[in-house]
């Protein structure tokens, strides 16, 4: 009897026990949120920030300072300086084509993000130096300028669009106080601006942004849907947000009042 | 013929006739005029007759006897002026002694059995012994009967139509013991005289209802473990004197043993060992079953009162069975009575129920049973918990948020027009001995509209800041399904048996939940609001299948046969009245071939099953073997070892669409091998029994790996296989909802412990559970996650306790809580453009858990007869004794950047009142 029960409790034992214990996932609601966004050219900047949790005391998005962060381009690591408020610094700059990992530990759990920078839009122009607009005229038509790049690769690409008046004139007065509207990530080669685009007169700046695939798929996730959550996307393991890089390039279109 | 057979039956319950100077009291008339005491009177009809009566003397001293002179028969006497007004019962053994005893006393069986041998020689050797093992009141044939010859361990068990072959039973003058589950176990002896076939034993029910006598060590449990590895048998017959919510409940019955969660108060589904109530094959008659709940699952689709008989098998279930990765419920619907016109009918706070049973001549039996929900107090109130959001509401926020998104409905008594019914029936005939031809029909249905259109002014029912609510909301459920079959089953020998069936099944599921209308906000300016979703499922089954059992000899049993099905299903899901999500049409032929070869050795100690079963699936165009063996081993009298193994595939499997915001929703598709691959699981489980005459100590683990799970979420994106934990969910452009099908695999083991006490007026079971069940989806983040029936411990409690014409029961069960998906917080970026964006995030998939599950239920039976004729019960039940608030599921709402979360909770304390009689 005894013999028989000394072989049936390792048997049961090993049958209940045959997989190895995997980690199984349960909620974690010390999640952080990486907020790196780092410019070709530019030292290398970022934020870490908490999850506002639901059903918590918790009244902001509380930032996360005193981490040791250190990103890695595959030859050297860079540790970041917190600097308070969540942001931190680094020495390095962010160059074209290199691939960087970020890393650093969070509640016992390793956050690792990695992305590559893209290069500097190629062949960036425009095909007027102006436009001319008028709403106030009524037999105005619609005028466009088109801005043209490369894109063999079918990256995405997004642009800002800035009036870089100091005391802009607004194209009808009273309406209008933003000075800057951003175009939409798209795989393009070129967009159009229209006339109607436009609320100042005067100089407008263009920055086209060379982006990645993360940071088009998290611009366009920006609303969740009530009906049906969607988890955004993410490209940290073991947080949330995004680490990427862009490249930009810059030109230049006038906006001229229309007189006749 | 049969007369003479019938003759020789009754020979055989009194084997001993002629070999005692003894007379049969039943067929004894007396007419004189008995004045007395009852001693006196026993004494002088003794001495005239021949009668042989046990009583107490002294008590029979003081009761007085005046019956005048006419003429009855002895039992007519004894029971209407003896027994009738003396409180006292009688009982005659089958050697015709009459026992009269106090109405409150049990006799043992011993007492009442006293075993008197054939003293005769044997002219027989080595013979083989047929018949078929009936009911002994409506002539119903039992099927899985256990038949053996005693001290010995030949054995078998009858089939579904209650035929059983003994081969090279030792001598004639052996002893037969027959026993059944709810039954009282028989001994026959042998006698040169009886027939080798065609033999027809009749089993009494065990009720107290029905005997005179509560025999002391008769089998008591309600269910039936031990007999095959992972297998449990049930009749209805004892069901009523467990607590119940109104019905008696087989599947609910099931859910009290180990390994079969409970913890699911809504579903009479069964999710058996980390199984879901999909993965299991329920068959009713040969049709398989694809709705299996009334009321959003509070009650199963199966009246009890047209059953018969029920095996469930955890796993490990044989070839014959395939389709399914979890389980197997085979249910046997009642033939009818062959003797009688019969008739029940039965009310409940919840339904009507009445069945009827009749032979059509000699050949042929008719039996249909309905019932029908009526809407009672009780109804309306699971319906309310199952249909309200009024549940246990906090917000994250202390604005005034939108609440539900219907408001808080209540079904309006005046709309509500809600109800299930089903129906039963079943015609059997028996055109020679060898050959039973049935046709049985089954058909369940739920209805429950729940429009209702609220038009409130002023802070109406969506908070403080909306006003001027003009909405109508649409909510039609409906679910149901038909079945048919026709079986034709031969006894072609004693050794070969054929069973032939056809059947038809037709499953539907329709919600159509919509709301319309308008409300002004906060800000004053005018909302639309126009959102819902309509879903429709349909599946079809049409399958044909042919069953052989070929007894090589006792040791050596062969199953064989092969069956197609043919499904159509079809599910549409329809958002915001326009928005088509998915529109599926699928047709698909399975074929199946399998052989089973059950061998016994070393005197039936060691038994082993190895089995084999081939499909061949028209939509993936491949073939699947799936081997199958169970074993088990005698190791003493006390102690067995047993064990299983096998793999299993689904091919029609219950999708889950997951909703974190309203609960997750299921329907059914076929696999199509690409989207949806076909299911597959491998399972392992070794135990081991240990049982006495009034204990059994059952030990059981199982590991199941699970492959290629199907499941729908909206909420993820389909990805490539590069992607690492939490990484990038979404690489596609465009949402495509067709793409929103996930793969993934998982695993379930645990082990599961029952400590039952089988005899006696107390009996019942500890059963508990330690079980993990995890899932893991690479499009879900690639993590391992709890699959949502996971359940980390249960425990189950249940006691039933025999007490003059009562019965008591109480059962207490414990699970863990569920896990579930929950909107877990917010988060924010400033875009390199300076734009800054919230987003919602929802916690890691089924991360977190509900409070544990428990409650309390408890029933009190009252039985006892009309004009000494009718067999009633009263049941008294309390389900949720201590009014546990138990949470059933979470709903949220997002209503700018605020979490409402809404708890919606099972029943609370629910008092019940069942009365049954039998006609």
């Amino acid at each position: 009897m005894k013999k028989i029960i000394f072989i049936l409790a390792p048997a049961f034992a090993l049958l209940f026990a045959s997989c190895e214990k995997e980690d199984i996932r349960t909620a974690d609601t010390n999640q952080v949120v990486v907020e790196a966004f780092m410019h070709t050219g530019d030292t290398v900047k970022l934020k870490i920030t908490r999850q506002f949790v639901y059903d918590t005391d918790a009244t902001s998005f509380e930032p996360v300072s005193g981490l040791d962060i250190s990103i890695s381009d595959g030859t050297a690591n860079y540790a970041l300086q917190s600097t308070g408020s969540g942001n931190y610094t680094s020495t390095l700059v962010a160059q074209s084509g290199k691939s960087y990992t970020l890393s650093f530990d969070y509640f016992g759990k390793k956050v690792l993000a990695s992305c590559t920078a893209p290069v500097a839009p190629v062949n960036l122009k425009t095909s007027a130096p102006s436009i001319r607009y008028n709403p106030m005229l009524s037999t105005d038509t619609f005028r466009f300028v088109t801005v043209r790049w490369q894109n063999p690769e079918s990256d995405y690409y997004f642009a800002t669009v800035s009036c870089q008046e100091s005391n802009p004139t607004p194209v009808m007065t009273g309406f209008y106080t933003a000075t800057s509207t951003t175009i939409e990530p798209v795989k393009a080669d070129s967009f159009r601006l229209p006339d109607r685009m436009f609320r100042y007169y005067g100089k407008h700046r263009v920055v086209l942004y060379h982006v990645n695939a993360e940071y088009a798929q998290l611009y366009k996730k920006y609303s969740s849907n009530a009906e049906s959550l969607t988890n955004p996307p993410t490209n940290i393991a073991n947080g949330l947000g995004i680490f990427t890089a862009f490249s930009t390039d810059t030109v230049w279109i006038s906006v001229i009042k229309r007189t006749s | 013929m049969k007369k003479t057979v019938r003759f020789l039956i009754l020979l055989l319950s009194v084997p001993w006739i002629g070999l005692q100077a003894q007379v049969r009291p039943d067929s004894v008339q007396i007419s004189a005029w008995y004045i007395g005491t009852m001693d006196e009177v026993l004494t002088k009809i003794s001495k005239e007759k021949g009668v042989v009566f046990n009583y107490d003397r002294e008590s029979a001293k003081k009761i007085q006897i005046d019956s005048p002179p006419f003429k009855r028969s002895l039992e007519s006497f004894v029971k209407n002026v003896i027994c009738s007004g003396n409180q006292l019962k009688y009982y005659i053994n089958n050697e015709g002694i009459v026992y009269i005893i106090n109405q409150w006393d049990k006799l043992a069986e011993n007492q009442v059995k006293k075993e008197v041998k054939y003293t005769g020689g044997l002219t027989k050797q080595n013979f083989n012994l047929s018949g078929t093992v009936v009911d002994a009141g409506s002539h119903e044939s039992l099927p899985f009967v256990n038949v053996s010859v005693k001290q010995t361990k030949i054995s078998t068990a009858s089939n579904v139509d209650g035929y059983f072959t003994l081969l090279r039973v030792p001598t004639d003058t052996s002893t037969i013991l027959v026993s059944y589950i709810g039954y009282k176990p028989k001994l026959i002896r042998l006698t040169p005289a009886l027939p080798t076939s065609k033999i027809v034993i009749e089993l009494e029910p065990n009720t107290q209802l029905l005997s005179e006598v509560v025999v002391m060590a008769e089998k008591q449990d309600l269910l039936q473990t031990n007999e095959k590895v992972g297998m449990i048998k049930m009749t209805p017959l004892k069901m009523n004197t467990l607590p119940s919510l109104g019905e008696k409940d087989i599947f609910r019955t099931f859910q009290l043993m180990p390994g079969i969660s409970a913890a699911n108060e809504n579903s009479s589904g069964l999710y058996v060992r980390g199984g879901t109530p999909d993965q299991s094959l329920v068959l009713y008659d040969g049709i398989p079953i694809y709705n299996v709940q009334h009321l959003f699952g509070f009650f199963s689709a199966f009246n009890s009162n047209a059953i018969k008989d029920i095996q469930l098998y955890k796993g490990g279930f044989d070839a014959k069975y395939g389709g399914r990765l979890s389980s197997v419920v085979e249910i046997t619907g009642k033939e009818g009575n062959q003797k009688s016109f019969s008739t029940t009918a039965e009310l409940s706070l919840m339904s009507a129920n009445a069945y009827v049973e009749f032979p059509i001549g000699k050949k042929m039996t008719f039996l249909v049973a309905g019932r029908r929900s009526w809407q009672s107090p009780l109804y309306n109130l699971i319906y309310k918990q199952a249909t309200t959001q009024s549940n246990t509401q906090s917000s994250s926020s202390t604005t005034p948020a939108m609440p539900s998104r219907f408001g808080n409905r209540a079904p309006n008594s005046t709309n509500a027009t809600s109800y299930f019914y089903d129906l039963n029936s079943k015609f059997t005939y028996r055109p020679t001995s060898k050959d039973i031809i049935s046709l049985s029909f089954y058909n369940g249905k739920d209805d429950l509209d729940n429009a209702f259109s609220p038009n409130r002014g002023g802070g109406g029912p969506m908070g403080g800041g909306f006003s001027q609510l003009s909405v109508s909301n649409t909510d039609v459920t409906s679910w149901g399904n038909t079945g048919t079959s026709a079986k034709w089953s031969r006894n072609w020998s004693k050794r070969f048996y054929s069973n032939a069936l056809i059947s038809y099944s037709d499953y539907f599921n329709d919600r159509n939940r919509s709301t319309s209308g308008q409300y002004y906000n906060t800000s004053s300016s005018l909302v639309t609001i126009n959102k819902g979703y309509k879903e429709n499922n349909r599946l079809e089954d049409v399958s044909a299948k042919i069953d052989f059992e070929y007894k090589l000899s006792n040791n050596h049993l062969l199953y064989f046969g092969f069956d197609h099905t043919i499904n159509n299903v079809n599910y549409s899901y329809i958002q915001n009245d326009t928005l088509t999500i998915l529109n599926r049409d699928a047709h698909s032929s399975l074929s199946a071939l399998y052989l089973q070869d059950k061998m016994t050795f070393f005197k039936n100690r060691l038994e082993i099953n190895p089995g084999i079963r081939v499909n061949y699936y028209s939509l993936t165009g491949k073939r699947y073997f799936e081997p199958r063996l169970t074993t088990s081993l005698q190791i003493n009298k006390q102690l067995k070892i047993k064990g299983s193994a096998g793999r299993y595939e689904q091919f029609a499997k219950k999708v889950t669409r997951e909703d974190v915001l309203q609960g997750n929703r299921e329907f059914w598709m076929l696999s199509d091998g690409n989207q949806m691959p076909v299911s597959s699981s491998t399972q392992f489980v070794v135990g081991a029994a240990y049982e006495t005459k009034n204990y059994l100590l059952d030990i059981e683990a199982y590991h199941k790996k699970l492959t290629d799970i199907s499941e729908y979420s909206i909420r993820f994106d389909q990805q490539g296989s590069t992607s690492g934990p939490g990484m990038m969910a979404s690489q596609s452009e465009t949402t495509s909802y067709e793409n929103k099908f996930f793969t993934g695999n998982g695993y379930s083991r645990g082990i599961d412990f029952l400590f039952q006490k089988k005899y006696g007026n107390y009996t019942g079971w500890l059963g508990y559970t330690l079980s993990e069940t995890v899932h893991k989806f690479d499009a879900f983040g690639g993590y391992n996650y709890y699959a949502s029936n996971d359940v980390t411990h249960e425990f189950k409690v249940v006691n039933t306790y025999k007490w003059h014409n009562w019965d008591f029961a109480a059962n207490w069960i414990f699970a863990s809580g569920k896990p579930y998906t929950s909107p877990e917080g917010i988060y924010q970026l400033t875009l390199p453009d300076g734009t800054v964006k919230q987003y919602f995030n929802a916690s890691v998939k089924n991360g977190n858990r509900l409070p544990d599950y428990h409650r309390l239920d408890i029933a009190a039976t009252y039985n006892f007869k009309i004009s000494e004729l009718y067999p009633c019960t009263l049941t008294f039940s309390v389900f949720n004794l201590y009014n546990r608030t138990n949470v059933w599921y979470r709903e949220f709402q997002i209503v700018e950047s605020q979490v409402v979360k809404t708890d919606i909770n099972y029943l609370g304390l629910l008092p019940n009142i069942n009365f049954s009689i039998k006609f």
